[in-house]
Order: structure tokens, then C-alpha cells, then sequence
């Protein structure tokens, strides 16, 4: 057993622990500073548009507004003013250790920036009225119309109808404060299947949001319409190539091959050595993961490739399963990853003697509850509730966004309907970066500047690698289902892998 | 204006590791400790000046990431109460996983001060302030723990409370 006292010397030795080196603190310390006087700047506004009003109730007493609002019935008393105060921590956040204030280590709380800090620099001046009207289409002196795709045809569209809510959400608090540069923010909800895409270069969008599971995005990012119509389009999933290499097109995720990279890197930390994939033998997802597998297991020492099952949809799957799962008991997979379709999962995991003993990983074409809630009860505990899926659409927004934008870290959000809140959230911040001269080109350039700190990734505009980290995060997390003991599916939940990165981001196959 | 920071590069080089390892072991998470560890650091940095002159900035350091992480959970709103039924699938790298095994069966008390005190190296003095506990409490966690951990443990030369009353 290991000496305490030498464990973190073991691993950072061993490279289990890496210590960023002393630029990137120094970095991370100037953006949290940013970031506070950005907060504080937010909250004298705050402070100074209240100002009034309350000088008029401190000054007027029961003549103020606010005093006449009140019932003549009703007195504010301590009932109503907890209801205001911010809840106790509850016990269970102590279990992991006490956090109470003492005497010789002072408290996390932040101070105020020190005189001197560098100030984000303003967007220009603007307002109704002073904006420039029409700057683009899509962009009127009080509007701004951005779509949002939803698929009315398939039983995905309640994803679109919840992903919208918060989005909308967002837009309507935006609005509340005046929009941006005087222009409101409209949404539009656009059915995307079985036609065009439902804009085009001279219509009456500036922007358009890939709305959750929908299918017909990916097809109108292969066949070029939306290189073709030139309006910047974000929040497409990211796990097939092409979403990385069109120039209008910012994904919320890495791509399958970079998913692919992360899952088995995982398992190959905690010990894996032993890797399978199951896969979609004619799709995209499928194919890229196949590239990515075989390529990245080859290069790390002691990892092999037990075995690779490439499927297609109209097959039984009992031969090939039976198959597998031979391949799996000779030599024990200790990973075995699945980039498919949801409902070719569900087929095969069915079509699977056993998966006893193995770890079941998952880059889902469409992260749906349909999926986790459609498993057979009788396979739900065994295999279903086994499967991980690792997904990379997060809501945390960077250090220097925008006040505006600091309402997304407000907004509930799940799995299923973050990646459309996050593209939402980073064009909020681009528009405003942008100001009054709202056109489709700076647009697209304010975009890309804030892709990294939203959550989004670069297009790689023709580039096969980007050398540095703009290109966007490269990491993901995975989440697993929770079922009762009677096979009912529940939710998903953190896997507790935590936020893990690509080890080789800005890698895509050919 | 700007802070001396020409001791902080030493400082940090040395507690980083520290730090992240005992967050580790009290939490389970090697990513999030990472991260938690990362801001932590990243706001010593800042407040050089005044984390430098105190006690412990390890100390202070582990209590600002431990603030971080717990924020995160609030903020995603996990179920917390899950998970104390079922902790987290660790990412405790192998050279760990005896040391993760030993702890995590102990009382959160006991595993915090543990880890302080012999991953952290913090003297009970230190660990009593970063936890927010009289050093008694530290001395007598310390004591049971040792009771668990037996020769985990190694002799560390500084007479616990108890002992010394013993002695």
C-alpha cells in the first residue's frame, strides 16, 4: 500500500496528474477577473435602473407605488423574506468535508477586482432608433429573426417543443431588456423534413438553430444547402465529420471520431485493454467511429482490439451477436463501444446472449429518452442500465461573456435540449459583440470569436487540424440511465467520469 | 498595480499535486479535482499577496476548490442524495485505488482530515483551520482513523493530542 505522503508525487511522476503550467494560471486568473468586473459592471446596472424607484418608496412611504401594490391586508413579514433568502445548505453537501469559516484561512469569497484591471472592451454604442434598420436579411431597426428546425413528422418533435422553451425563454429576457441594440429577438420554429432547408440566402433569417434530434440537419449539411444559403447555422451535434467542415455550421461537440477517442481513453486510464466496437456498418457515425477506433487503439502500449462487429439495419443480428460474444469470452472486452443509431442498439443489445462483466459505452446517433425508456424491461437491468453514453453538450458559459448572456447559466436544461440553449446562448453573445451593423459576415466572425468559451466548435474552414485551442472544447462526459427495479426507466444521470478530453482534439478522418 | 508573485511558481509546483490528490481521495473524481484545483489555484494567483501571508495556502487552496465543487453540484443540480446512496464510479488512477479503497469507507470527517494531514501534509494546526475544527477534532478523527488504517499510516513524529496526554 502506497505512502500517503508520496501518492501525489507517484502520480504526478506517473502523469496521472498534470500540473498546467504557469501561463495557464496566470490566464485563468486574468479571465476570472474579467469576469468579476463584468458581473459588477451588470449589477450597478442593475443598481442604477432600481435607483428611482426605490427612492421614491424610501422617500414617499405609504404614497409609494410599491407600498400600494401590497394588499392593505397583508404586511411583509419574516415568512415572506425567507422565502427569499437562499436555502440552507443542505446536510449532504457537508458529507465530503466541513467548509466552515475559521480564524486563520479566510473564506472563498471574492474581492473586489484590484484598480487597474484591463476592462472588456464595449460593443459600440447603440439603441432603437440609432442601429442602422436593415442592416441584413433577417434584420430589420426592431427585429432580428432567427429559425429554429423541428421535425413536425417524426415523434421527436416534443425534443424541439422542450428544447424551444428555454431558448425562447432566453429571447423573451433579452427582449425584457431591450434586446440587442434595440432590436428584439424573434424565434421562428421551421420544419426541416422532407423539404429545403427552410431558409435561404435572400430570406429572412440571420441565423438559424439546429433544433434537438433532428434528423433531416444532418442531410442538409451533406448535400450542401446550408453551405449553399450562407446563414450561419448552430448547434448541429457535431458527430459526423461534415458538421466540422462546412463554414456556416458551428457544432456543440466533437466529433464521432473525437467521442471515440474519449470513451476508449477512459477505459484505458481506469484499465481497460481490451477494446470491441459494435457498429453501423453504412452510416457516418458508424464508419468514422470504425476509422477512429482502430486507429487510436493501435497506439496505446498493451491495448488491442478484441473485436469489431459492423451491422446494418435490416439484419437479425442473433449470428452476429452469438459471433461477438465468442470473440468476447476468449479474450475479455473490457470496453465495448457502441456508434449507432438508437434503435440498432436496442435491436442488438436484445440480439446479445450476456453482457456480463463487460463495459458498455455509447456514442448515440441521437442522445433520446425514447431510447433508454423503449429498452426491454427483461434486458433493461442487465444491459440498458450498463450503457453509457458520452455526450458533450454543456451550458456552462466562459468567463467573458456578456451580461445578456449570463442568463444561460440560469436556464434549467437536460441532456436532450442543452445543445440547442448553448448555440442559443453563444449567438446571443455573438449579436451582441457584433452591435449595430448586424450583417450575416460579422455575424459568422463574432461567432467564431466566442465559440471556444460557449461550448461550440470552430468549422475548420478547410484546414485539416487547428493548432490551437480555438478551435473549440474537446471534451465530453458520460451519463448513464436509471431504471427501478422493475426495468422502468427513470432518468439519465452523471456516470461520474467527469469532463474528459479528447486526447487528440482537432483530429477528424477523411 | 501588481503582486509579487516571484515565491508562487515554487509554491504551486509543490502544493498542485498535493491538492489535487486530496481532493481525490475525499471526493473520488480525479477530473473534477483537476478542475476545482485548477480555479483554486488560479485564484491564489490572484490574491497572492494576502493567501501568501496566511497560515496555510495549501490549506486555503483546498478549501476554495472544495467551495468550487460543491458549487458545480449545486448548480447542476445532481441528485445529491443519490449519490450518497451510490458514490460516483471513481476515476482514481491504479497507483491510488488501494489508498481510495482504505478511505472511502471512512467517516467523512475522519477521511477529510486523513487526507489533509498525510496526503495534503498539513499540520493539525492547518488541517483544524482548513476543516473548520478545533485541533482536538483533528487529533481524536486522526486517532480513529489510524484505528482503520493501521499501517497505512505511516509514523508521522507528531504526538496527537491524545497521545501527548497519554505519554
Amino acid at each position: 500500500m502506497p505512502d500517503l505522503r508520496t501518492l501525489p508525487e507517484t502520480l504526478a511522476r506517473r502523469g496521472d496528474i498534470v500540473t498546467p503550467p504557469m501561463e495557464a494560471v496566470v490566464r485563468r486568473a486574468h479571465r476570472a477577473r474579467t469576469r468579476r468586473m463584468v458581473r459588477a459592471g451588470a449589477l450597478v446596472a442593475v443598481v442604477a435602473l432600481l435607483a428611482p424607484t426605490v427612492a421614491d418608496w424610501v422617500t414617499d412611504g405609504e404614497r409609494s407605488s410599491h407600498v400600494r401594490l401590497v394588499d392593505d391586508d397583508t404586511t411583509v413579514g419574516n415568512a415572506d423574506l425567507e422565502v427569499l433568502l437562499p436555502p440552507p445548505v443542505p446536510e449532504s453537501l457537508t458529507m465530503l468535508g466541513s467548509v466552515a469559516s475559521g480564524p486563520v484561512v479566510s473564506t472563498a469569497a471574492e474581492p473586489p477586482a484590484p484598480v487597474g484591471t484591463p476592462v472588456l472592451p464595449e460593443p459600440p454604442a447603440c439603441a432603437a432608433g440609432r442601429n442602422g434598420g436593415a442592416t441584413d436579411r433577417g434584420v430589420t431597426g426592431d427585429r432580428i429573426r432567427v429559425a429554429m428546425t423541428e421535425t413536425l413528422e417524426f415523434p421527436t418533435r416534443y425534443a424541439t417543443v422542450r428544447a424551444a422553451d428555454p431558448v425562447r425563454r432566453l429571447f423573451e429576457e433579452i427582449n425584457l431588456r431591450g434586446g440587442i441594440c434595440g432590436r428584439f429577438l424573434e424565434l421562428q420554429l421551421r420544419n426541416t423534413v422532407w423539404g429545403p432547408l427552410p431558409w435561404d440566402a435572400n430570406g429572412d433569417v440571420v441565423a438559424g438553430l439546429a433544433g434537438p434530434l433532428d434528423p433531416a440537419v444532418d442531410t442538409h449539411i451533406l448535400f450542401g444547402s446550408v453551405d449553399r444559403e450562407q446563414v450561419p447555422l448552430l448547434g448541429a451535434d457535431g458527430r459526423i465529420a461534415a458538421h466540422h467542415r462546412s463554414p456556416w455550421v458551428w457544432p456543440v461537440g466533437p466529433s464521432t471520431a473525437g467521442y471515440t477517442r474519449i470513451a476508449v481513453d477512459h477505459a484505458y486510464r481506469a484499465g481497460a485493454r481490451h477494446f470491441a466496437l459494435v457498429h453501423d456498418g453504412g452510416g457516418p457515425l458508424g464508419v468514422e467511429a470504425a476509422a477512429a477506433f482502430t486507429s487510436y487503439v493501435q497506439q496505446l502500449p498493451g491495448a488491442e482490439v478484441t473485436a469489431v462487429q459492423p451491422l446494418h439495419p435490416d439484419d437479425d443480428y442473433t449470428e452476429e451477436a452469438a459471433r461477438f460474444h465468442t470473440k468476447c469470452l476468449v479474450v475479455a472486452c473490457d470496453l465495448v463501444l457502441h456508434a449507432m443509431p438508437a434503435p440498432m442498439a436496442t435491436k442488438w443489445l436484445k440480439a446479445l446472449p450476456t453482457a456480463a462483466h463487460m463495459r458498455l459505452a455509447m456514442i448515440p446517433e441521437q442522445l433520446s429518452r425514447d431510447f433508454w425508456s423503449d429498452c426491454p424491461k427483461d434486458i433493461a437491468l442487465s444491459r440498458c442500465s450498463n450503457l453509457w453514453a458520452w455526450s458533450a453538450a454543456q451550458w456552462s458559459i466562459g468567463s467573458s461573456m456578456s451580461a445578456p448572456a449570463l442568463i444561460c447559466e440560469e436556464l434549467d436544461v437536460d441532456p436532450e435540449t442543452v445543445a440547442a440553449l448553448v448555440s442559443a446562448c453563444a449567438l446571443v453573445e455573438a449579436l451582441h459583440r457584433v452591435g449595430p451593423h448586424l450583417t450575416r459576415d460579422r455575424l459568422r466572425n463574432a461567432i467564431d470569436e466566442v465559440t471556444y468559451q460557449a461550448g461550440l466548435v470552430r468549422p475548420f474552414r478547410g484546414d485539416s487540424r487547428v493548432p490551437d485551442e480555438r478551435v473549440g472544447p474537446s471534451k465530453a462526459r458520460a451519463l448513464k440511465p436509471l431504471y427501478s427495479t422493475t426495468g422502468e426507466y427513470l432518468r439519465l444521470e452523471e456516470a461520474g467520469t467527469g469532463w474528459v478530453p479528447d486526447p487528440l482534439p482537432n483530429r477528424y478522418p477523411n | 498595480m501588481g503582486e509579487d508573485h516571484s515565491d508562487f511558481a515554487s509554491w504551486y509546483s509543490v502544493a498542485h499535486p498535493k491538492v489535487v490528490t486530496s481532493l481525490m481521495l475525499v471526493t473520488g473524481d480525479l477530473y473534477a479535482a483537476q478542475e476545482a484545483a485548477d480555479e483554486a489555484f488560479a485564484r491564489a494567483y490572484d490574491r497572492w499577496r494576502r493567501v501568501s501571508e496566511m497560515a496555510s495556502p495549501t490549506g486555503w487552496t483546498y478549501r476554495v476548490a472544495f467551495n468550487v465543487l460543491r458549487r458545480k453540484w449545486q448548480r447542476a443540480g445532481l441528485e445529491r442524495k443519490l449519490l450518497l446512496r451510490r458514490p460516483p464510479e471513481s476515476t482514481i488512477p491504479a497507483p491510488a485505488g488501494e489508498t481510495w479503497e482504505a478511505v472511502r469507507g471512512l467517516p467523512e470527517r475522519q477521511r477529510t482530515a486523513v487526507v489533509l494531514r498525510f496526503v495534503a501534509d498539513l499540520t493539525e494546526a492547518q488541517v483544524a483551520a482548513t476543516m473548520g475544527v478545533s485541533r482536538s477534532t483533528v487529533s481524536s478523527s486522526l486517532v480513529a482513523a489510524k484505528r482503520s488504517l493501521g499501517r497505512m499510516l505511516a509514523d508521522d513524529g507528531e504526538a496527537t493530542v491524545e497521545e501527548a496526554d497519554d505519554a
